[in-house]
C-alpha cells in the first residue's frame, strides 16, 4: 500500500510538474489528466470509492473534454505564440507555491510535535465512502445537507443559462 | 479497520487488469513497429485527402456548438452522479422516508428541467441553424411519417409495380426510370 | 459455474483461501474469451452481414473462410507502421494505446457468474465471479467508457488530417451526449436492485417474481428480469445508447466512409489502425455485458426449470453478450446512418427528458405499491418479494440503513436459500 502510494504520489507531483511545464496545450491538458485519475486513485486509498469514481466520470470525463474542445475550439497554434513575456505571473506563482509547500510541511510537523492526536478511528466501520453512504447522508433529513443540496442544482441551472447566453451570442454575431 | 481493507483491496484484481490491458496494447504497438517494413516516402507520408495535395492546416477551428454540448454535459453529467446516491438508497426506505427522498430529488431534477427548456426555448441543441433546419424539428413526425417508396427497378422480389403517377413532381426531383434513360440518351445525341 | 451441478467448492483449500483466487479466475475467463472471440466476431458480422445481404461471404481461407480474420491480424502486424508528416508523435502513438487499455479494462466490473462455496463450519456463501468485486461496479464501466472519448479526440487532433479531426470531434460529442441516456436508463435499473455492484443487480433479478402472485417457478426467470420489470423503456434507451456509446452503424457518423473517409482513424495505418477495431469490438462486448447483467438477468437461465439449469452460468451470459452482439450485426445490416443533427436530437431531446421521466415514473411506482404494502393488515409476500435484500459482502449489514418495513423476514446473512435458487437447483 505504502509503495503504491510513493509510485502514485510522484507521477501524481511529476505530471502536475509537466502540465505546468509543457508548452503544447493538448499534451498539457493531457498530464493534467493524469493527475486527475492518480488522485482517483488516492480517493480509493482513503475509502471514498464513490469520490474517486465521480473524480474520473466529472473531472476526467467531462470537464477535461471541454478543456481539450476549447483548446482546439481556440485553436492556440504554435505553443511558442502563447509564451507570455513581462508579466510577473511566474515570479507570484513560484512564491505562492513554495509558501504553500512550507506551510504543509509546518502544519504536519506542528501535528507532529504537539500533544493533540488527531482523532481516532471509530470502532465500528462507518463505509462514508461507498454510493450507500453518501447516499444516506446526503438525503437524509437529520442531516443538514438538504439545502445545499438543492441550491446546487440552482447553481446547476445558472450553468446552464451561462452556458446558453454565451455560446448563442458568438453564433449571433457571426451570422448577421 | 477490516471492513476497511476489505472494500480496498477488492480494487487490486483491477489494477491488475489495467496492468495487463496495458501489456497487450503496448505488445500491438511495440510489435508492429518492430514487424512491419519502413519505407518511408514523401507521398506516403502526406495527409490524405482523396488524392489531393492537402489545402491549409487541419487543426481548423470548429463550430462553437460541439463547446456547447460539452458544456452541457458537464451539467447533466453532475446531475446523473447526484442521482447514483440517490437510486441506490431509494428502494432501502420505508414508506415515509421514501416520500421524503421522492420530493427532495422530484425539486431537484425540477429546477434543472427549467434549465432544461430554457435550452430547448433558445434553440441551443438545434444542431443546423439554417432556416430550413430551425423550421421543422429533425425528426418531427412530418419527416418520420411513411412516404411512398422510391422504386429504382432492380428490386429483387418480383416484377416492379409501377406507382400511380404522382399529381406533382416531388421535390427531390425524381422522374421514372425510363424518362431519365430518354433524358439521358436525347442529351448524348 | 461449474458450480450449479456441484452443490459448493470448499473455501479454504489447505492454505489456500479460494474465494480470494476468484478475480483471477475471472480475469483469465474474461480475457481469455474475449481474445478468441475477437478474430471470430469480425467473422462473425461479415458472414451474417454478408447473408443478410444475399452473398457469401469470406469463403477462401479456412472452412467458411473462419480463418480470415486470423490471416487479416498477421497481414496488419506485417503492414508498414506509416508515419504521416506533420502529425504530434507522442500523442498519434499515444491515442490507440489509451483506447484499448481502457477498451480491455472496462470489463473488470462485469460479472460472470456466482460461484457457491462453502466454508469449514459449513456456511454457504456465493462469490460472485468478477474481477473487481466492488462497491461502485457499476460506475466503474461508465467510467471507463467516459475515458474513451479521449483515445478518439486524440487521435482526431493528433493526424493532422481534416477528416480525423471532424471525425473525432463527432465521436466525442456523440459520446457524451448518449452517455446522459445511458446512464439514465441504467438508473431505472439501479434503482430496482439498491445497489450498483452487477452480482447484485443480477440477484435481485434472480429472486424477483415478475408480478405479484406469480406461481413460483417464474421466481427469477425471463419474465421477472429487469428488461421487463423496469417497463420496458428503459431496455430500449440502453440498448439505443451502447450502440451509439460504441461508434456503431447506424450511429456511425464518426466513421462515416461517405463523407469522412474514416474518421478520426484515417492517417492510422497497420496495428494502429487494427488496434482502434480491436478496441470498438472489445467495447461491443462490453456494452453488451452490462446489458445482460443488468437488463437481461446475467448468469441466470431463461427459466429456473431442468434444461435450462443444467447450462454452467456463464455460458447463459456468454450466449447473452453474443446475442448483444448479433444484434450489433443486424443493426448494421438493417438500418442507414442517421444524419448528425437528427442523431443529435435523439439523445439529447427523446432520450434524456424520457429516461428522466421514467426513473420517477419506476420511483413513483414503487412507492405506490409500498403505501398498498403499508397499509394492509400484514404485510403480504407479494409485496415483500418485490423488495430485493441487499447482499453483505464486505462491511455490516448495517449500511443500507434499517430494512424495509415491508421485507420478508429473511437472514441478512449470505446464506438465503431462496437466493441460491437457481445456482444449488441441479443440487440434490
Amino acid at each position: 500500500m505504502l509503495i503504491l502510494f510513493w509510485i502514485l504520489a510522484l507521477t501524481c507531483v511529476g505530471a502536475s510538474i509537466a502540465m505546468v511545464v509543457t508548452q503544447n496545450p493538448v499534451r498539457s491538458a493531457l498530464y493534467l489528466v493524469i493527475t486527475f485519475l492518480c488522485v482517483a486513485v488516492f480517493y480509493v486509498m482513503l475509502s471514498a470509492q464513490f469520490l474517486a469514481a465521480v473524480q474520473i466520470i466529472v473531472y476526467a470525463g467531462a470537464i477535461m473534454v471541454l478543456f481539450l474542445f476549447v483548446i482546439m475550439l481556440l485553436n492556440l497554434g504554435a505553443p511558442q505564440a502563447l509564451r507570455e513575456r513581462g508579466t510577473l505571473q511566474p515570479f507570484f506563482a513560484a512564491v505562492l507555491g513554495t509558501a504553500f509547500v512550507v506551510m504543509l510541511l509546518l502544519s504536519n510537523s506542528l501535528v507532529a510535535l504537539s500533544k493533540v492526536r488527531p482523532a481516532a478511528p471509530p470502532e465500528v466501520y462507518v463505509p462514508l465512502g461507498t454510493v450507500e453512504g453518501i447516499g444516506k447522508n446526503l438525503f437524509d433529513p437529520k442531516q443538514p445537507w438538504i439545502l445545499p443540496f438543492e441550491i446546487t442544482s440552482i447553481l446547476l441551472l445558472v450553468a446552464i443559462v451561462g452556458a446558453v447566453i454565451m455560446a448563442k451570442r458568438r453564433i449571433q454575431d457571426h451570422t448577421p | 479497520m477490516s471492513g476497511n481493507h476489505g472494500d480496498i483491496l477488492a480494487y487490486v484484481p483491477l489494477l491488475v487488469l489495467i496492468g495487463v490491458s496495458t501489456a497487450i496494447a503496448l505488445a500491438m504497438v511495440v510489435g508492429s513497429f518492430l514487424l512491419g517494413p519502413k519505407k518511408p516516402t514523401a507521398y506516403k507520408a502526406t495527409a490524405y485527402e482523396c488524392g489531393m495535395t492537402p489545402i491549409g492546416s487541419a487543426r481548423e477551428r470548429f463550430p462553437v456548438k460541439f463547446y456547447l454540448i460539452a458544456m452541457l454535459f458537464i451539467v447533466f453529467d453532475i446531475e446523473t452522479i447526484f442521482l447514483y446516491p440517490w437510486a441506490v438508497t431509494y428502494r432501502a426506505q420505508g414508506y415515509d422516508l421514501k416520500i421524503f427522498y421522492f420530493a427532495e430529488m422530484l425539486v431537484f431534477v425540477a429546477i434543472l428541467f427549467v434549465g432544461y427548456f430554457y435550452i430547448l426555448g433558445r434553440r441551443a441543441l438545434d444542431w443546423d441553424e439554417s432556416e430550413r433546419a430551425v423550421a421543422r424539428d429533425p425528426i418531427s413526425p412530418e419527416i418520420l411519417a411513411p412516404r411512398p417508396p422510391i422504386r429504382f427497378g432492380n428490386e429483387k422480389s418480383g416484377p416492379v409495380r409501377r406507382l400511380p403517377e404522382p399529381a406533382h413532381v416531388p421535390a427531390y426531383g425524381a422522374v421514372s426510370q425510363e424518362e431519365r434513360i430518354a433524358a439521358l440518351t436525347s442529351r448524348r445525341e | 459455474m461449474i458450480g450449479q451441478l456441484a452443490i459448493a467448492f470448499p473455501a479454504n483449500l489447505g492454505p489456500i483461501y479460494l474465494p480470494a483466487l476468484v478475480p483471477y479466475i475471472a480475469l483469465v475467463i474474461w480475457l481469455g474469451f474475449v481474445l478468441t472471440i475477437l478474430p471470430g466476431l469480425i467473422w462473425i458480422e461479415r458472414v451474417v452481414i454478408a447473408l443478410m445481404q444475399d452473398r457469401s461471404g469470406p469463403n477462401r481461407v479456412g472452412p467458411r473462410g473462419l480463418l480470415q480474420p486470423t490471416a487479416d491480424v498477421i497481414k496488419l502486424f506485417f503492414k508498414e507502421d506509416v508515419l504521416p508528416e506533420n502529425v504530434d508523435v507522442r500523442i498519434y502513438y499515444i491515442a490507440p494505446v489509451i483506447a484499448v487499455i481502457l477498451a480491455f479494462a472496462a470489463c473488470g466490473t462485469l460479472v460472470l457468474d456466482a460461484i457457491p462455496f462453502v466454508d469449514a463450519e459449513g456456511r454457504q456463501f456465493t462469490v460472485p465471479l468478477t474481477v473487481g468485486d466492488v462497491n461502485i461496479g457499476l460506475l466503474y464501466i461508465l467510467a471507463m467508457a467516459s475515458l474513451q472519448v479521449y483515445g478518439i479526440v486524440l487521435a482526431g487532433w493528433a493526424s493532422n488530417n481534416k477528416y480525423s479531426l471532424l471525425g473525432g470531434l463527432r465521436a466525442s460529442a456523440q459520446v457524451i451526449s448518449y452517455e446522459l441516456a445511458m446512464g439514465l436508463a441504467l438508473l431505472c435499473a439501479i434503482l430496482m436492485a439498491g445497489s450498483l455492484r452487477l452480482g447484485d443487480i443480477v440477484e435481485a433479478q434472480a429472486t424477483r417474481l415478475p408480478f405479484p402472485g406469480a406461481p413460483e417457478f417464474l421466481r427469477g426467470s425471463i419474465l421477472a428480469w429487469f428488461w421487463l420489470g423496469t417497463g420496458l423503456i428503459p431496455v430500449v434507451l440502453y440498448t439505443i445508447a451502447m450502440v451509439a456509446e460504441t461508434n456503431r452503424a447506424p450511429f456511425d457518423l464518426p466513421e462515416a466512409e461517405s463523407e469522412l473517409i474514416a474518421g478520426f482513424h484515417t492517417e492510422y495505418s497497420s496495428m494502429k489502425f487494427a488496434m482502434f477495431f480491436t478496441s470498438e469490438y472489445v467495447a461491443m462486448l462490453t456494452v453488451s455485458g452490462l446489458n445482460a447483467a443488468v437488463f437481461w438477468g446475467g448468469w441466470l437461465p431463461p427459466l429456473n426449470v431442468a434444461p435450462f439449469t443444467l447450462i454452467p452460468g456463464v455460458l447463459w451470459f456468454i450466449i447473452k453478450v453474443m446475442m448483444g452482439i448479433f444484434l450489433y450485426t443486424w443493426l448494421r445490416a438493417t438500418l442507414p446512418r442517421l444524419r448528425y443533427d437528427a442523431l443529435m436530437a435523439l439523445g439529447w431531446k427523446r432520450m434524456l427528458p424520457l429516461a428522466l421521466v421514467w426513473l420517477f415514473v419506476l420511483a413513483g411506482a414503487n412507492l405506490a405499491l409500498e403505501r398498498r404494502a403499508s397499509s394492509a393488515p400484514l404485510p403480504t409476500p407479494e409485496a415483500g418479494a418485490i423488495v430485493p435484500r441487499m447482499r453483505s459482502t464486505g462491511g455490516p449489514a448495517s449500511i443500507t440503513g434499517q430494512p424495509p418495513a415491508s421485507a420478508e423476514p429473511g437472514p441478512q446473512t449470505p446464506v438465503p436459500g431462496s437466493m441460491e435458487a437457481p445456482a444449488s437447483n441441479g443440487a440434490p
